[in-house]
Parts: structure tokens; C-alpha cells; sequence
């Protein structure tokens, strides 16, 4: 392992390209999270579950209509675009009352986002009951040759589509106005609502635009995954990790991708050295230190 | 922060509220006499929510193909009565919890007050409601836990009629020998691969190997992985192709075997043969990956049949369990059957519990749809054991070991996948 | 006087509780569940109630002390009743090992709770002698009586509200309660926020992992899909909330109205019972932030009146 040959160079070339690759992957399940826990520091439990809905909105379309995936895109973006308005406007009333009676929003928040996610699970579940899915067009495993390593088009689609999501909301959010604002509300919501912006209105234009997004991740993650109504949880805890590791603010948006990366390759390493069966305790843990040392996140400095 | 404290008519009326209740429920008890019989009431719970009903339901719906077919004919003959009494099922959801499951249980035999219970499934969930069984004296026979675990406990109420996690992959290395044997020896198999969780599946894991090198195969890798927790197989895949096995053995659950197909398909690792336990029986699988599930292989044949009559019987029970839940294959044999083992028992000694009990343990079953006797060991146990090998063809699963109840022929070496498609 | 004698008479109904439920073993069960409930909600108001640190992470002590408590069992030869309290213990030494944590804010501190429960569930997955996928149990041939547990959760849970009472109106539960409104404010009139969470936090370990001790030994077994179950830090927190978070009351009534309405809808609706938990949690939350408490039952009153 240590000798440098050219198979076990091989070996870790290989391990380095699959942990981009899966870097990719767990990107694009928290594209739609970053945004709104990175901009709006709101952890958007029902999350996993709002992605859900997009992978069955695609689903039902692929499945019984034979539309092709990537064509049920924006259907499932709207989708989500509704789900994620009614959730917020309700949230709007949660954190209405729990500020009139001065008491931690935070707590309120967790409860309503868990009973939100228990509905819609079991919505789903009523609709289209608990056997796994997974979308299987024909083209999905065909191998995309990058040198000597192979992708499967599905998951080089995913790997794409969360690098260009991610480079687009950062650019929006750094350098556009309207990106400027949400920020500046996020900052100090009371001077930005005396300078004339209407706070309720850009947090929920962001709100809405990550639940939509985490459709489009549902969409094309039913390519890779297999999913049944309550894989929402799992997802979520996937990419806990990565949104802490990279932080808040418009830098945690850059920082997801590599934090992806670094979790995919901790993740790998920990499968070849340790146990394989403790895989989840060392990202667990890696992903514990990291809050402990890096509190307000990898990109965002300490606290 | 006191401001609404609770004021003396309140506190008296509360009081007075838990006086009463205490006293009705002690009346209730004390003074409610038991009405004649009109039916068998049957107890038992299932996860009816939850990511693990794809494995747990099929529990059910055999239990349910059971009574449904009992309550057909007229339920179930009571010797002592000298008649037949239609049997009610009474079920609860239990969610996968083991604590849950136990508390349904106890209320189910004290509360409901049923004349017997049914398994329901999970080796967690078993184990702590074999405790509740033993304790109130309600023979169980649990068909729905692959460790050996329960056996162990040495019970008097538990029995144990299910796949048992050592014995499935059995037959498929006496397969892979049968292969070796038949074929040119530069092809034939000589190294193997396995995979398993590390849940109860790395018992079916640790046996196959064991298995295995006793016959003189050469295990050049064996892994058992954290599920869930796994979604980059690399490492593994990696290993792998440096030792290049012929054979790869996943003894897994449906989602890992797809992840784990699909990254084999991406980093170009064809084995001369591959199989997968539970992705064979998970409809998920063959849907999530087309042409690549085809030709894979696992250990079958768990109504050990051996004739067409026995065939034809078994596949009536499955077709009549599809029509309740489309994917349910042959792992609503053993839950059927230990419903039928219970009406045979009650239909010979009547309810008393102890006799039933005593009934089973020491009777030799014969069922259409089982080709062996069926007779508990001494730790009371029968463990179903796999005696086919069975291949997934064109999305469905055909039988090709042993050759007297071969339905297609063996495929070996695999079509690589980079041929497929 | 008379609100005296009325608490005795309860005091006395409740003491003889076990009387009247010994021949209904699954009431009996359900009441000292209930009790179980109100305890580990009594324990995590503490540093969930008082200080607002939403730590839902609480699987953690619940399951550690659950499977010390039995490990100690059955390597020395000692009664779970025993070694209950040193699973106590070692959450304890648990909680002082993880505290950093408590730097987090927030939702952080949400978050980075939950990692606990996942990688004492991972390691234990892992670890033989743990038992793996399959738990630890105890063997079942000891001292086993529901009136022990009953009376065992009684004074239990006793305890915990007597402790919870005065720490509410003690110099410390005010440290608490600042931290818990503003902690940023609290730092600057001088209290020393970090000692305060760090004594509070020690408080709900050590009393959880008590209770998870207590758990184990009334299940007859620990379980890593049971114990380590993170749903158990939401249901506390619903618990707090129906009943009015940071007060001694709370959890009482709470874990009275979830636990009994939650089982009565399981038992009634067998099919659909998570659907109504779902509606259940987002009608208390967008309706009764406040809790059970926070009705002004008033207000109800006089416009059924007219």
C-alpha cells in the first residue's frame, strides 16, 4: 500500500477520481440544502423528502408516460416550487407565534420541519406505497470512458449538473443584486427592511428556489439510487456533513463541492484502512470534530 | 412563571378523574365473565410502515393467504367444540420496533386476550417477543428471523421455522462445485469474492466461506460492510479486480446489490459468475437495472420442492399472495406454513395452549407444498433450508440447480457487462 | 389545608396503583411507560427546556447508559438494578468527554447532537460483544416485577420534577433561563455561559442515562435500532412543547397527552397512524407553540358560552 507501483497508484487514482465522482453525487442531493442553509440559515429538514417528491413526480412521468428523464425536469422543479411555498407559508406562521411568545424559534422550527417531513412521507406512501423505485432509462449505465476511469452517464449527469448548479448560485449570490439583498436580509433583517426590502418575500423566493432545486436533485439521483418513500432521512444525513464541512454564506455554496469531495474520499479511505463496517462512525466523527473546531463551518472561519 | 397554577377545584377534580378511573378498571377486571366461544382470535404485529416493509410485509400477506384460505373453507375444526370456528386476526403495526412489538404482544394476550399468536418478523422484534410468549405460555413459531439466535434461547414456547442465515448459501457452493466439475478447467471457477452486510446477513457470509474453502475453493476476498453507510463500493471494486475472483458473492439488500452492480458496471469488473441474495427476490432490483440483473444468481428452492405436484401447490400460494401484494415471491411460504402448522395442531388437540404446544414439538408435518417432512429439531427448530439455485432471465427468476429441477439452462461465464446492453 | 390533603389522597392512589393493575400486565406496562416518558422529558428539560440547547442527540446517554447498564450486568454478575446507576455513570463521563459540543449554537448544536446516537450505533454495529445488529439482553430468569419498575419510575420521576422545581427557582436555573432567552446578553452581564450548559448538560446525562438503564432492564434488552433511535430526541422535544417547555409541568403533562393519544391512535388507526402523527406535530407547532398551557382556556370558554 505504501509503495508507490504502478498498480497501487492506480488504485488511488482510482479512489481520488470515484470520491469526485461520488463528490458529485452527494452535491447534487444538497444543492437545494446549501442554498437555503447557507443563505438563510434555516436547516430545511423536510429536505430529503421535498427531493423525494421530485423523484416520483419524474417517476410516475418516466414510468407510465415513457417521458425521459431529463424531460421531467421542469415539472418536478415546479413541483417542488408549490411544496416548498406551502411549507413555507405555514413556516411563516410558526415563527410568527413562537416570536410572539419570545421563545427559541429554533425548536419550534424542528418540530414543524418533522411533522412536515412525516407528512409528506406518508403522502407519499399513501400515493404510491412502499416499494423501492428507481428510474432505469436505457442509456443510464452507459460508460463515459475519462481516461482509463468509467462513469455511468447517470452519475456523470449528476456530477454536472451539481457543479453547474453550485457555480450558478454563487454567482448570483455574490454578484447579482438581488442576491446581494437576500444576504444583506440574512445579515440584519431589520436595517435591510428599513432600506425598503420586503424580508418575508426574498427569504421565501430563496425557500422556494431550494425546495425546487432538491426536486431537480430527486429527478436525477432516481437515476443512481434506489428510493422508496422514506429514503429522505438517509439523504438528509448524507449531506449533513457536507453543509457543515463547508460552511454558510455565499463561500459554503463554493464549499460544497469540496466538501463533498472530502467526505467521499474520507468515506473511501475509511473502507480500505478501517473496518469497512465503521464507515459511518468515522464520518460520523470527522463530521463531529469538524463542527467542534470549525462551528460556524469550513468556509465561514471560526466562531 | 406560575401564573396559571392549578387552583383547588381543579387539583379535586383531578383527583376525583384518577380515583374513578382506578376503580373502573378494577371493577372491569374483576367482574367480566367470559362469553362463549364464536371464533379463534390469532394475535400478531408486522412493520406495516416503515423502509423495511419491502422485507417484512411479505410476513403478512402470508400469514394473511393462510387465514384467508382458512376462513374460506369454513376456519378452523375445534375438536372440544365439535365444530368449526371462523378465526379473526388481529394485527398491529409495529413499526420494526422491538419494544413496540413487545408491548402489542403483551397487550394482545392479556388485553385482546387471543387464543394464539403468529410470528411477526425481524430478529430484534422475535427476540423480545418470544420473552412475552414464554412468560403468558403462547407457543410461537416464529417464521421471520435468519439468526440462530432464537434457537439458542432454548425457550419452550419459540419455535423456529425460517431460512436460517447458515444454511442459505449451501447449495449455492454446492452449485459452484457442480459448475467446476462440468466444465472446461481453464473457465471453471476455482476463486470466490464475498460481500456481506454486517447485519445477520454476515452469518450467511462467514458460512458460505467456511463452506466454501471446506471445498476447496479459494476465498481471495471477503468483506462484510456497513449498510447502510455505503455508497462508494471503490475500494472494495478495487481490491477485487487486483485478485481477480471468478465468482463474486453479495450477500446484501437490494440497494447496496444495485449500487454495487452499477459501480461494477462503471469500473469494468466482470466475474465469470455473480449472485446476490436478496437482490435477486426484490423486484427493485431487476427494475433498477435492466439487462444488467440479468443472469444473476442466488440460493433458492425454499419450499424445497421436488415434484410438479409440490411445484404446482407452492406456485398456487405465491399467485394468491401476489393478488394481495404484487411483489411477494416464495418468502410467504414459511409464514403460511406456520399458520397451517398451528391449525393442524389446534384441529389435533384442541386450544389448550400447552397442548398445542406439545403437539408441535414433537409431530412430524407432511404439506403439499413442502417438498420434506417437516419435524422441530430438539432446540426446536426447522431450519428451512435453501435447496435450489436460481437465475434472474429476462427479469424473471427460473430455477437451474439441481438439474432434476432445472427449468433453463446454467449460464457460466456471465456475459460481461460491457456486452450488454 | 385542604389542597393538602387532596395531594395526599393522590400521593395514596398513586402508591396503590400497582394494587389495582396487577391482573392487567399491559395497563400496568402502559402506565409505567408513561411514567418512563415523563422522567427522560423531565431530564432533557433541563438543558432542553430551561437552557433551550436543543441537544436531540438525547439517544445517545439513552442507549450508552442502556447498554452499560446491561454489559456491567452481565460481566459482574450484578442486578440491572445496581448497575442502572452506573450506567448513569458513564453517560456522565460520556457527556463530559463530548462536551465541547456545546460551544455549537443552534441548529449546529442540533445537528452535531445527532452524530452521537449515529456513532455509538455504528460502533456498536460493529462490536461482538455488543451483541452487533442484535442488542444485549439479559438473561431473563432475574428479578423481574412490574411493581419494582412502577415504583423504581415513580420515584424516578419524582425525583427529577423535585430537582427541575428547584433548579428553576435556584440561582442556577436563572443562569439557565437567561442563556436560554438570550445567550449572547447572558454572556455579557458576566455569567459564565459555558460552566452553566456544561452543569446543566451533565445533569440530563447523567438522569438519561439512568433512565436508559431503566429502559434496558424493562425491555430485558438494548437494542441498537431501538436505543440509538434518533426519534427519541423529537419525541422528548414534542413532549416539552405540548406541555409547556421550562416548566416543571410540562413533561408531566405533555408526556400524559402524547404518550396516551399517540398509543390510542396506533391501536385505533393501525394503517394511517404516522399520517396523523405528521398532521398531530404540525397542528401543535403552528396552533399551540405555547403548549397545553399556553390555551386560554378563558377565552374558549366564553365563546362557547356566547
Amino acid at each position: 500500500m505504501i509503495l508507490f507501483t504502478p498498480e497501487n497508484l492506480f488504485f488511488f487514482l482510482n479512489i481520488l477520481f470515484n470520491s469526485l465522482i461520488v463528490g458529485g453525487i452527494l452535491s447534487t442531493v444538497a444543492v437545494g440544502l446549501t442554498l437555503v442553509m447557507g443563505v438563510l440559515r434555516i436547516l430545511n429538514l423536510p429536505h430529503g423528502e421535498i427531493l423525494i417528491v421530485g423523484f416520483y413526480v419524474s417517476y410516475i412521468l418516466f414510468s407510465q408516460f415513457g417521458v425521459d428523464p431529463f424531460a421531467t425536469i421542469p415539472l418536478s422543479f415546479i413541483t417542488c416550487l408549490l411544496v416548498g411555498g406551502g411549507i413555507y407559508y405555514l413556516m411563516r406562521k410558526v415563527s410568527a407565534r413562537s416570536k410572539s411568545t419570545a421563545v427559541g424559534t429554533g425548536i419550534y422550527q424542528i418540530l414543524y420541519f418533522m411533522g412536515v417531513s412525516s407528512l409528506i412521507q406518508n403522502l407519499v406512501v399513501i400515493l404510491f406505497s412502499v416499494t423501492p423505485r428507481s428510474i432505469n432509462p436505457s442509456y443510464g449505465l452507459n460508460i463515459l470512458s475519462i481516461g482509463p476511469f468509467g462513469v455511468s452517464y447517470a452519475r456523470f449527469a449528476c456530477f454536472i449538473f451539481s457543479l453547474f448548479s453550485l457555480i450558478v448560485l454563487y454567482v448570483i449570490f455574490t454578484k447579482t443584486y438581488f442576491g446581494v439583498a437576500v444576504r444583506s436580509v440574512i445579515e440584519d433583517a431589520d436595517a435591510a427592511s428599513i432600506m425598503g426590502a420586503n424580508v418575508n418575500k426574498l427569504v421565501g423566493i430563496v425557500y422556494v428556489l431550494g425546495c425546487a432545486l432538491a426536486g431537480v436533485s430527486g429527478s436525477l439521483l432516481g437515476m443512481v439510487y434506489i428510493f422508496n418513500p422514506y429514503s429522505g432521512m438517509t439523504l438528509l444525513f448524507t449531506v449533513i456533513s457536507v453543509i457543515v464541512l463547508s460552511g454558510m454564506g455565499s463561500r459554503g455554496i463554493a464549499g460544497t463541492f469540496i466538501g463533498s469531495f472530502i467526505i467521499a474520499l474520507i468515506a473511501n479511505l475509511s473502507n480500505t484502512f478501517l473496518t469497512p463496517g465503521l464507515v459511518q462512525a468515522s464520518t460520523y466523527t470527522l463530521l463531529l470534530v469538524l463542527l467542534i473546531l470549525f462551528p460556524k463551518g469550513f468556509g465561514g472561519g471560526r466562531a | 412563571m406560575n401564573k396559571k397554577a392549578i387552583t383547588k377545584l381543579q387539583a379535586v377534580v383531578i383527583g376525583a378523574i384518577i380515583v374513578i378511573a382506578a376503580l373502573a378498571v378494577s371493577v372491569y377486571y374483576i367482574f367480566t365473565k367470559p362469553a362463549e366461544k364464536t371464533e379463534i382470535v390469532f394475535g400478531s404485529t408486522c412493520a406495516l410502515s416503515g423502509a423495511e416493509i419491502g422485507i417484512s410485509k411479505p410476513i403478512w400477506v402470508g400469514q394473511k393467504v393462510a387465514i384467508d384460505e382458512i376462513n374460506a373453507k369454513g376456519g378452523i375444526y375445534v375438536p372440544e367444540l365439535g365444530k368449526r370456528l371462523p378465526v379473526r386476526w388481529i394485527y398491529y403495526d409495529d413499526e420494526n420496533d422491538a419494544s413496540k412489538a413487545a408491548l402489542y404482544y403483551e397487550r394482545l394476550i392479556t388485553v385482546e386476550k387471543v387464543d394464539f399468536v403468529l410470528s411477526c418478523f425481524n430478529d430484534a422484534n422475535l427476540l423480545a417477543v418470544i420473552s412475552i410468549c414464554e412468560k403468558y405460555g403462547y407457543p410461537i413459531i416464529c417464521t421471520g428471523a435468519i439468526s440462530p439466535e432464537i434457537p439458542k434461547r432454548g425457550l419452550k414456547y419459540a419455535f423456529d421455522y425460517f431460512a436460517s442465515a447458515e444454511h442459505m448459501p449451501l447449495v449455492f457452493i454446492d452449485f459452484l462445485d457442480y459448475i467446476r466439475k462440468n466444465v472446461p478447467q481453464n473457465i471453471a471457477p476455482k476463486t470466490i469474492a464475498i460481500m456481506a452486510t454486517n447485519d445477520d446477513l454476515k452469518y450467511c457470509g462467514r458460512s458460505a466461506k467456511e463452506y466454501a474453502e471446506k471445498l476447496g475453493f479459494e476465498v481471495v476476498y471477503y468483506v462484510e460492510y456497513a449498510d447502510p453507510g455505503t455508497d462508494d463500493f471503490t475500494p472494495f471494486i478495487q481490491e477485487m479486480k487486483a485478485r481477480n475472483p471468478d465468482v463474486i458473492a453479495n450477500m446484501g439488500h437490494a440497494l447496496d446489490s444495485v449500487k454495487l452492480v452499477r459501480q461494477l458496471v462503471e469500473q469494468g469488473l466482470s466475474p465469470k459468475l455473480w449472485a446476490s441474495s436478496i437482490g435477486f427476490y426484490d423486484p427493485a432490483f431487476r427494475e433498477a437495472l435492466g439487462v444488467y440483473a440479468n443472469e444473476t444468481y442466488s440460493s433458492t428452492g425454499w419450499g424445497q420442492v421436488t415434484t410438479p405436484t409440490e411445484k404446482a401447490a407452492m406456485d398456487d400460494i405465491i399467485a394468491r399472495a401476489r393478488q394481495i401484494y404484487e411483489p411477494a415471491g416464495d418468502d410467504v411460504l414459511a409464514p403460511y406454513t406456520g399458520v397451517m402448522i398451528l391449525k393442524e395442531a389446534i384441529e389435533a388437540v384442541g386450544l389448550d395452549r400447552d397442548k398445542v404446544r406439545d403437539y408441535i414439538a414433537t409431530h412430524e408435518f407432511h404439506f403439499a407444498w413442502v417438498g420434506e417432512t417437516v419435524k422441530f429439531n430438539e432446540m426446536q427448530w426447522y431450519p428451512v433450508k435453501s435447496e435450489a439455485v436460481g437465475i434472474l432471465i429476462n427479469g424473471e427468476q427460473k430455477l437451474v440447480y439441481p438439474t432434476a429441477v432445472a427449468e433453463v439452462p446454467i449460464v457460466y461465464p456471465m456475459t460481461p457487462w460491457n456486452k450488454r446492453g | 389545608m385542604q389542597v393538602k390533603n387532596i395531594l395526599l389522597l393522590f400521593l395514596a392512589v398513586l402508591l396503590l396503583v400497582p394494587v389495582f393493575l396487577s391482573h392487567a400486565p399491559y395497563y400496568f406496562r402502559i402506565i409505567i411507560m408513561l411514567l418512563f416518558y415523563i422522567a427522560l422529558s423531565q431530564a432533557w428539560n433541563i438543558v432542553g427546556g430551561l437552557a433551550r440547547q436543543p441537544f436531540i442527540g438525547v439517544a445517545g446517554f439513552l442507549g450508552f447508559g442502556a447498554y452499560m447498564t446491561i454489559l456491567l450486568a452481565k460481566l459482574l454478575l450484578l442486578p440491572p438494578i445496581l448497575t442502572m446507576w452506573i450506567g448513569g455513570v458513564c453517560s456522565l463521563a460520556l457527556a463530559v468527554i463530548i462536551s465541547p459540543i456545546l460551544k455549537l449554537r443552534a441548529d449546529f448544536l442540533a445537528i452535531g447532537s445527532l452524530t452521537i446516537p449515529g456513532i455509538l450505533y455504528s460502533i456498536t454495529y460493529n462490536s461482538e460483544i455488543l451483541g452487533s445488529c442484535n442488542g444485549i439482553a439479559i438473561n431473563p430468569d432475574i428479578l423481574y416485577s412490574l411493581p419494582l419498575f412502577y415504583y423504581l419510575g415513580l420515584i424516578l420521576t419524582g425525583v427529577l420534577c423535585y430537582i427541575f422545581y428547584r433548579l428553576q427557582k435556584s440561582d442556577f436555573g436563572l443562569r439557565l433561563a437567561a442563556i436560554g432567552c438570550d445567550q449572547d446578553l447572558a454572556e455579557a452581564t458576566g455569567i459564565s455561559v459555558f460552566s452553566a450548559k456544561f452543569m446543566a448538560f451533565l445533569l440530563t446525562a447523567f438522569f438519561t442515562g439512568i433512565l436508559g438503564g431503566f429502559y434496558g432492564y424493562l425491555m430485558l434488552a438494548a437494542l441498537p435500532d431501538d436505543v440509538y433511535n434518533l426519534f427519541w430526541g423529537i419525541q422528548l422535544l414534542l413532549i416539552c412543547v405540548i406541555g409547556g417547555i421550562g416548566t416543571v409541568y410540562g413533561p408531566i403533562i405533555g408526556g400524559a397527552i402524547f404518550f396516551l393519544a399517540s398509543h390510542f391512535i396506533q391501536i385505533t388507526f393501525v394503517e394511517l397512524h404516522k399520517l396523523f402523527l405528521g398532521i398531530f406535530l404540525i397542528m401543535v407547532v403552528v396552533f399551540f407553540p405555547e403548549g397545553i398551557i399556553g390555551i386560554d382556556w378563558k377565552k374558549i370558554f366564553s365563546k362557547l358560552k356566547g
